[in-house]
């Protein structure tokens, strides 16, 4: 954080980003204390407000072409930040509070849950090494072993009481099982499965055999899905218990529209409901900790999944080509990612290959950067391992990919709102844990959502491109930070032209301050940069100077490194200086026109690029041209 | 009312209050350079601005420079003045860094 700030209303919008990033993103924080976010973000956004009238009254005065440009990107910026600020906005109200519920209880009870389940992965990931595991990742490992055990008591009473919530939210249905209850062994029959006529009967089919292993908690179970057989422990109940929420969602939902469903089969296809099946059981998976996704245009057109032990499971084949010919229906998918094939139907990638078995190949380019890394340090090695790291974010960048693609399909294709909010529920519960408000509707709440992975994968890509490396909160602090810097600017350039403000204002007072010697010492600080702006506003007006010098000033913003200050003025000197001979110029080209602006006398350059703005500028604002005779110029 | 001096604090009719961060003398008119100041004298960056000294109705009063020309050469004096501070304060700090 920069303590170096003036200005109070800066310094109040970085403790606050500050404290959201220490506390909230680390988790210290509950819902309840996101009114400081909301602070923080209504400070934002007046001065998002303030800083665009500014810049449009400038421009309205001026319009020099390097100006426009200058500040065309930073808008560009500003509205992005305005919409990731909208967005976490409408968040927060969509993750606030639902009356007569425990929220907050559930809120912490599945932050512990999701704090364990984090946990347990990162252990996952520190087993996979197994002897080759680092000495300086055997104390985290220890670490991590000991924090996992200390919280194992209070998941299970969290995950007792958020289950007997969710229990409540739909009928527990009769089942029976044809599994071995012996070995407690289920088997899913994917021959069985896909001759279930009904998409309710299908969903009501896996529920079964889920429930099933519910049942045998505690006990060793296995579950062959789709002919791999995966053992089921304790622990993963939980998750499964989740996947059968969202299918007991689906089976109610489907269960009310049987009827018509068959009614209307002839008519209308079942696609949609189909990818909304489909959709479901990729986010199921997601939840149930599977951490590939489908590759839609596999080659053998089978949907594969890797479990975070490296077992792969492929499920419904037979779904795939509806789906896909779904997703190709809407065009503006496209334009949601670049990595997408524009000659394309949709969906199918560029290169398949770039999105196969993504979690062994971060494995292995992991483990790969770990070995280099404890090799003895050179130049090639770090090169190498530069490479590596390359590589391993290319990877991240495409699994991301694939979540994003998924959820902009499950996005377009539902259309069902109740599994929209399911999908929503689901989410959400990965991402931060919050429970839904039932304040919006569905669309809303997934509009909400989609909006902000759209935007901060579009940051993430700008990110990725100018080689800035900013989290979030950083961002509204710099944006905030930059744009009091340029508001100083601006404003002082609007004081600084004719016409404007003619008032007198009385002196009421006059006192010594109570310590001068802090003025004086202030006011020298500030003395550089008060220089500066003077010289932007009355040598240079609002032309390339003032990009150029905000430019220097953010590539030396540390006082200490600022060494070359009489370079700087002797730049500006240089600045003025050309100013001064252009004014000389234009006065000996004669291509001068001569505006009179509330009593003021302005002269304009007709040959100069940005003529015509600055004419049509000073004619809005009433200013008259006054006709010259030949050869002279006006009086 | 007391004289003015460097550094005061001015409180104006619109009850905010107002270092007077540099003053000029030009074609018998005193030129001020205001920067806004909190109630802890702390200077606030953002609202500055170039006065004329002024009696109005038997008191005294400040006005904006309106006149562009004016403007143009009181503001060229002022940057020579912030200048020159900004100067003296790099080598002040490059003195106490060498040291």
């Amino acid at each position: 954080m920069n303590l170096r700030v003036h200005n109070p209303e800066v310094a109040g919008i970085q403790i606050a980003t500050h404290e959201f990033e220490t506390r909230f993103i680390n988790g210290e924080r509950h819902v309840g204390d996101l009114n400081d976010f909301n602070t923080l973000y209504q400070e934002l956004k007046k001065i998002i407000q303030d800083y665009k009238k500014l810049y449009l009254e400038a421009r309205e005065e001026s319009t020099r072409k390097e100006y426009d440009t200058f500040l065309a990107q930073e808008i560009d910026f500003l509205n992005l930040m305005n919409e990731i600020m909208s967005n976490l906005e409408n968040y927060h109200d969509v993750v606030g509070f639902v009356e007569g519920r425990e929220i907050k209880k559930e809120m912490d009870h599945a932050r512990t849950i999701i704090l364990y389940r984090n946990i347990e992965r990162q252990i996952a990931i520190l087993r996979r090494m197994k002897g080759n595991m680092p000495d300086s990742y055997v104390e985290q490992y220890k670490s991590l072993t000991k924090q996992y055990k200390k919280l194992r008591k209070e998941v299970i009473e969290a995950e007792a009481y958020i289950i007997e919530k969710s229990s409540t939210e739909y009928n527990t249905m009769e089942v029976t099982t044809s599994s071995d209850r012996k070995k407690n062994y289920y088997t899913i029959d994917q021959e069985f499965y896909n001759k279930l006529p009904l998409i309710t009967d299908k969903c009501k089919y896996i529920e079964l055999i889920i429930n099933n292993i519910e049942k045998v908690k505690g006990k060793k179970s296995f579950v062959t899905y789709c002919g791999v057989t995966k053992e089921i422990s304790t622990k993963h109940v939980w998750r499964y218990r989740q996947y059968i929420s969202l299918l007991t969602n689906l089976y109610k939902k489907y269960e009310r529209e049987e009827k018509d469903l068959i009614k209307q089969e002839n008519e209308r296809s079942n696609t949609d409901v189909c990818a909304s099946q489909y959709a479901s059981i990729i986010i199921a998976l997601y939840k149930l900790g599977f951490e590939a996704l489908p590759l839609i245009n596999h080659p053998d057109r089978v949907m594969t999944v890797t479990s975070i032990d490296g077992l792969e499971l492929t499920i419904l084949k037979s779904r795939l080509e509806k789906f896909e010919e779904l997703i190709s229906k809407y065009e503006d998918l496209k334009k949601m990612t670049p990595y997408l094939d524009e000659n394309s139907e949709l969906m199918l990638v560029q290169n398949i290959e770039k999105y196969q078995k993504l979690p062994e190949r971060k494995r292995e380019i992991f483990n790969r950067i770990r070995f280099f890394e404890h090799q003895e340090e050179s130049e090639k090695i770090l090169e190498k391992i530069n490479q590596l790291k390359k590589e391993l974010y290319e990877l991240y960048m495409a699994e991301k990919f694939v979540i994003f693609a998924n959820m902009k399909a499950i996005f377009k294709t539902s259309g069902l709102p109740e599994q929209m909010s399911v999908f929503y529920t689901n989410i959400m519960g990965n991402i931060s844990g919050f429970s839904v408000s039932s304040k919006y509707t569905d669309e809303e709440k997934l509009q909400v959502l989609t909006d902000i992975l759209l935007k901060l994968e579009e940051f993430e890509k700008r990110k990725e491109e100018n080689k800035i490396n900013l989290s979030l909160p950083l961002i509204i602090e710099n944006s905030s930070n930059f744009l009091k810097k340029i508001m100083v600017n601006v404003k002082q350039i609007i004081s600084a032209l004719p016409g404007k403000n003619k008032q007198h204002v009385k002196i009421i007072k006059i006192r010594k301050g109570k310590n001068k010697n802090d003025l004086l010492e202030r006011i020298k600080e500030q003395s550089g940069y008060i220089a500066a702006s003077i010289g932007m506003t009355v040598f240079a007006g609002l032309s390339s100077f003032v990009s150029s010098y905000e430019i220097n000033k953010n590539i030396v913003p540390k006082k200490e490194e600022k060494t070359s200050f009489k370079e700087e003025t002797n730049e500006m000197d240089e600045v003025i200086e050309k100013i001064y001979q252009r004014v000389e110029e234009t006065k000996e080209s004669g291509g001068i026109v001569t505006y009179d602006y509330n009593g003021i006398l302005l002269e304009l350059d007709s040959n100069a690029p940005d003529f015509k703005d600055k004419k049509m500028a000073l004619e809005r604002n009433g200013a008259i041209e006054i006709k010259q005779e030949i050869g002279g110029r006006a009086a | 009312m007391r004289p003015m001096e460097l550094y005061d604090i001015l409180t104006l009719e619109n009850n905010k209050e107002y270092t007077i961060a540099n003053m000029v003398e030009y074609k018998d008119s005193t030129y001020l350079y205001l920067i806004e100041v909190d109630e802890n004298e702390e200077i606030i960056e953002n609202t500055q601005t170039i006065v004329r000294r002024i009696i109005k109705d038997g008191e005294e009063a400040v006005e904006k420079v309106t006149n562009n020309e004016e403007y143009k050469e009181v503001a060229k004096l002022f940057f020579d003045l912030f200048k020159d501070l900004a100067i003296e304060e790099t080598e002040n700090t490059g003195e106490q860094s060498t040291n």
